[in-house]
């Protein structure tokens, strides 16, 4: 397979990055890593006029703000996210996860933007379409899902292993564009659908990354299940946070984020709500779960039934919970 | 054994180096000056009538050079099995009607692969839709849609069947009257591909005077050539395919593709190299993977677990075309034969049309799937008697110098002992034991332990099962060997190096291997149905021989001694007891130059597999001799399951086999490791999604072949049945995919040992474990 042909042009800023994405509008696609647009545009699902290389733009080192705020370049390599130990210190919840995204040669190329920006997936419509599956559906423009042929929109879903982490820890983005800038918070960046997953119009970027730092005693967890463990996407992935009281037994406040469930990571409001100014005990924890079960359909995807996610979601979320009060402590 | 120096040893394999630096060169690394890049059009219909195919856009599109479809071929059909009973069923370029999704339709070539990707655009196909099946029960109804007509020798009203094999000794019903216990069962397999990394590629150049030169990725190009020329319409001396380094087979590169084919025909009508590479979402899509089958078995045996009869029922989802679909029922019935005694046996096959791609040979060529199910089942009988695992299997297992139905003779048959060591190496009996009695526990990991038995031929009397070899010495005293087996990367080139080495006393490294070239090198089946050691080698051996034998009258001659009393060691010859009197090889050579009338000691040395008998394997009945080499095996299982998640992981695979004697341990060990590798992607991980004729998951990503980090220890034990002597023909025993077959077994045992719970499909995912747990309803 090889590329379609396009205009390549690279980028020294951010700024100008933003001033050539508002030249070039929907004809041009932004590359940092290229792991996710490359093998999207071999397959003829991206075909831009003009590809944007940010492989040139200086990326600033993670640092703590005035605000006491964790800050991270989006064009941050994963593997430096990994290796950060500011990053490890201070959010050692995204250290986990990014450490489980792909494989190392992936983590080395792709970055905290780009797997941010990734868009959702499905079976029929991640290859290309020469011969198979040529009507185009609802991802491609057309009036048909593949995947649930009674779908009256798409089912594609995000499978992003960072998100999930990001919502657990409260995390705001910066998004720019040549003329304004705005923040806000990780959740207002997903649409929660499966046809056009992001809110960033075609002008956007991601400028920087907040984590907000947490203030007492805390235990997160991240959990990725998937069949081989590596150079794989999550069936599903949980990731929890616990904030306690300083008795370090009651929960004073939980975010319970499930990935790989839906076209946006999806929050077990529920269980959060019902685990709060409870103590962590077996008993907490399975209603916990219980609730989030109640509360979390998975869309089925990737060959597994819902029976299956549903079954995978409880011990994965159970598992998650267990492992993050496991390590709870003063951060 | 008598002492040796180069037969046996853990010799390094000669392509080593060139592989682990990156020099190799494998076909898709060719180029020629000139070379057009040709691409494929490919059905998009699973089924369909083509009603007009319009090219003129693209032929106009500049930097076309040439299109072809059916019109532009003889229409010559070809299949993998050519006979009377099963003759050609395929087009290489379909004509009017195309029966999957994939199916080739037409070609071009152009000066790059955007042009040929756009010319693919401008081709306007009509095409009608038919209605399609897909899945083999439904495609054998009498509603279903028509593929092909069934085979008229099938007498059951059964649509769509492209062959059907029968077979049986003894009385079932006798047997079956005698039994203490019955039982039935069904088994289904899965689809999987090979996996091979350099994906199918071929790379064509016609010459004005008529000549077509071929360099393709294949398992052996006699068989190549054979079919290029005949739906090429070329005389064979025409078309002369040679190989490069070859990325990986497993049996997906054996037939004739279409590709080839057209790469040759695009260079015909063009006048320029065309050069052809699948995409590796073509070769998920649309190429040949291995072959689902549907495995139903009943089984009665005695009391003390004496198998008395079994009657089994093969269901072959075989696509739309019959590709090796028939073969594959054909071994089954082999693979029931052996390695158990079994005196009552009726036995039917069908391949089945569907509107899925054809299939073909894959690693163990069906097996694994017969194994899977007939010694899953044996476990389950054992079970219900109250019996150990091994204890069955000795019960049943043949015994050296055991007659089979087919006339066929096991020899020196080491099963039983590889059972046995197998167990205690393992400690079996007592994990089995242990791990049933863990009872409910709340660690969710549980432990369990399986063992399974198989066997496999080595070289069989399918023409042309047969071997040469030319080994040349040269004015230095090395050799060169010309062989026409290939090498795809299990060591051939090493061990007919070796095999040579031993018999003339030349280093490995000083033997340079052509091969598998049809213009330069004598005729070889090919690397596939694992004859290649025993077939190949024993012809290189015998070629070696000739030299060996000249170049020890003439050092008589020469050195004024017997040649009794001549000793060949390291490129030299001397007199036993006096190392003084010696000659170098490059002096014997120039004496034979001298004193033969310029014979410059070439030697050539045949071999088959077994003296041709009346009977050949008939694929209709399954009788008739079929191999005189029976390399058998036990492995046992140990894995360990999450009985939260429904994950499985083998632990430990410990393979104990018979290959006759290893020539060499190193590569032996590496078979078993790969082998290893494979079957646990196919018992966990790999599966080739398919629905309606489309392939869900074509690519590395969502197609999970394991990684590294996914591999079990893998241990091994020789159990030596054979032996190699210096100037004797040997028989050894296959060592390259056999072993893929019982472990499947032994892990489906092993979970059941684990957690009592039976699978009756591949592959052993999650959620079938849940389901077998009843966590999920």
């Amino acid at each position: 397979m090889h590329l379609p042909r396009f205009t390549y042009k690279k980028s020294d800023s951010l700024e100008e990055t933003a001033q050539l994405l508002s030249r070039y509008d929907t004809g041009a696609c932004l590359m940092a890593g290229g792991t996710e647009l490359l093998p999207r545009m071999k397959y003829g699902l991206a075909m831009p006029e003009v590809l944007i290389s940010m492989k040139r733009s200086p990326v600033s080192s993670p640092k703590i703000g005035s605000d006491g705020d964790l800050v991270l370049s989006p064009l941050m390599t994963l593997r430096a996210v990994e290796g950060s130990s500011l990053v490890r210190e201070n959010a050692p919840l995204l250290s986990e996860a990014v450490g489980l995204v792909g494989s190392g040669e992936i983590r080395h190329m792709g970055t905290l933007g780009g797997n941010l920006c990734q868009e959702t997936r499905c079976l029929y419509y991640n290859q290309s379409h020469s011969f198979q599956f040529k009507k185009p559906c609802f991802k491609r423009g057309g009036d048909i899902c593949y995947s649930i042929p009674k779908g009256k929109e798409c089912w594609a879903v995000f499978m992003g292993d960072i998100a999930p982490a990001l919502y657990s820890l409260e995390a705001k983005v910066k998004i720019m564009s040549r003329d304004k800038t705005r923040i806000i918070p990780i959740e207002g960046l997903y649409r929660g659908d499966g046809k056009k997953p992001l809110i960033l119009s075609p002008h956007e970027i991601i400028g920087e990354i907040f984590i907000p730092g947490s203030n007492g005693l805390r235990g997160s967890a991240f959990s990725k299940f998937s069949f081989r463990g590596g150079l794989e996407f999550a069936v599903l992935s949980v990731a929890a946070v616990l904030d306690m009281e300083d008795d370090g037994e009651t929960c004073r406040s939980a975010r319970i984020t499930v990935g790989a469930v839906a076209a946006a990571p999806v929050r077990a409001r529920c269980a959060e709500a019902g685990i709060e100014g409870k103590n962590i005990s077996d008993r907490s924890l399975s209603e916990a779960v219980r609730q989030a079960l109640d509360e979390i359909r998975p869309v089925p995807h990737h060959g597994q039934t819902s029976g299956f996610l549903k079954e995978s979601l409880k011990v994965q979320i159970r598992h998650a919970l267990s492992v993050a009060a496991g390590r709870v402590k003063k951060d | 054994m008598s002492e040796l120096d180069y037969v046996g040893k853990r010799i390094l394999r000669k392509d080593g180096p060139d592989k682990i630096t990156g020099r190799a060169k494998y076909t898709m690394d060719m180029r020629l000056p000139g070379m057009l890049v040709g691409r494929i059009l490919r059905s998009p219909c699973p089924h369909a009538r083509i009603l007009n195919i319009d090219t003129s856009r693209a032929e106009k599109l500049p930097g076309v050079k040439a299109v072809i479809t059916a019109n532009d071929t003889l229409g010559i059909k070809h299949a993998f099995v050519e006979t009377p009973r099963y003759p050609p069923d395929q087009y290489a370029l379909a004509a009017n009607r195309v029966r999957y999704v994939g199916e080739e339709v037409a070609a071009v070539a152009a000066i790059d692969p955007y042009v040929a990707e756009e010319a693919l655009h401008l081709i306007q196909v009509d095409y009608e839709e038919m209605p399609a099946v897909f899945d083999p029960i439904e495609a054998m109804r009498q509603d279903a849609p028509e593929i092909h007509p069934t085979h008229p020798k099938v007498k059951e009203p059964f649509k769509n069947i492209g062959g059907k094999t029968y077979s049986g000794w003894g009385d079932v019903e006798t047997g079956f009257a005698q039994s203490d216990y019955m039982r039935e069962d069904r088994f289904e397999s899965h689809l999987r591909t090979h996996g091979y990394l350099e994906t199918q590629v071929a790379l064509a150049s016609f010459e004005p005077a008529g000549k077509l030169n071929i360099w393709t990725s294949s398992q052996g190009p006699f068989i190549k050539r054979e079919k290029l020329a005949r739906t090429l319409g070329l005389p064979l001396s025409a078309v002369r395919v040679q190989m490069a380094y070859v990325g990986g087979a497993f049996g997906g590169k054996v037939d004739l593709y279409a590709h080839e084919f057209c790469a040759a025909l695009l260079s015909m009508k063009a006048g320029l190299p065309v050069k052809i590479a699948a995409t590796r979402e073509e070769v998920f899509a649309a190429y040949r993977h291995g072959q689902p089958l549907i495995v139903e078995i009943k089984t009665g045996v005695k009391k003390d677990g004496t198998l008395l009869a079994q009657q089994i029922r093969v269901i072959n989802n075989c696509g739309a075309y019959r590709g090796t679909g028939v073969v594959v029922i054909f071994l089954a019935w082999g693979f029931v034969m052996l390695p158990y005694r079994l005196p009552n046996l009726k036995y039917e096959g069908y391949a089945v049309y569907t509107n899925n791609p054809p299939r073909t040979a894959q690693r163990g060529h069906g097996a694994p799937q017969l194994r899977f199910a007939l010694d899953s089942q044996l476990d389950m009988i054992a079970e219900e008697l109250g019996m150990d695992p091994v204890e069955i299997r000795l019960k049943n297992a043949r015994q050296p110098g055991e007659q089979l139905p087919n006339g066929d003779n096991v020899h020196n048959c080491g099963l039983v002992e590889c059972i046995e060591r197998a167990a205690e190496h393992t400690g079996f009996r007592e994990k089995h034991l242990q791990n049933r009695s863990v009872g409910t526990t709340l660690d969710p990991l549980r432990r369990g332990i399986g063992i399974a038995v198989s066997s496999y031929h080595s070289g069989s009397l399918i023409y042309p099962n047969s071997s040469s070899a030319v080994v040349k010495m040269n004015d230095d005293g090395t050799l060169t060997l010309m062989t026409g087996a290939m090498d795809i990367g299990q060591g051939a080139e090493t061990i007919l190096s070796q095999i040579v080495a031993e018999e003339v006393q030349v280093p490995v490294d000083k033997i340079e291997v052509i091969a598998a070239d049809t213009e330069t090198t004598p005729v070889d089946i090919g690397s596939w149905i694992s004859g290649n050691t025993y077939v190949t080698g024993n012809a290189a051996r015998e070629a070696a021989s000739v030299v060996r034998k000249k170049l020890l009258d003439l050092a008589a001659e020469e050195l004024e001694a017997s040649p009794e009393d001549l000793v060949l060691d390291n490129m030299r010859v001397y007199v036993a007891g006096s190392p003084g009197r010696a000659l170098k090889y490059r002096d014997l050579f120039t004496a034979s130059i001298r004193k033969r009338r310029g014979d410059p000691i070439i030697g050539e040395g045949h071999w088959r597999t077994m003296q041709d008998v009346p009977f050949h394997p008939s694929l209709a009945t399954t009788k008739g001799r079929w191999s005189e080499n029976y390399a058998f095996d036990a492995q046992v299982a140990e894995v360990e399951v999450n009985t939260e998640t429904g994950m499985v992981r083998l632990v430990r695979a410990v393979t104990a086999h018979d290959c006759g004697f290893p020539i060499n341990p190193l590569l032996v060990e590496g078979q078993i490791d790969g082998q290893i590798s494979m079957a646990l992607g196919h018992a966990f991980l790999e599966e080739v999604i398919m629905k309606d004729g489309r392939t869900l998951n074509p690519s590395w990503l969502d197609y999970h072949m394991p990684c590294i980090h996914n591999m079990a220890v893998s241990e091994s034990i020789d159990v030596i049945t054979e032996t190699y002597d210096v100037g004797r023909s040997y028989r050894t025993k296959e060592v390259g995919e056999g072993l893929v077959s019982a472990i499947l077994a032994a892990i489906a045992n092993a979970i059941f040992n684990a957690i009592g719970v039976r699978l009756y499909s591949t592959p052993f995912t999650p959620e079938k474990i849940l389901r077998g747990l009843g966590r999920i309803k």
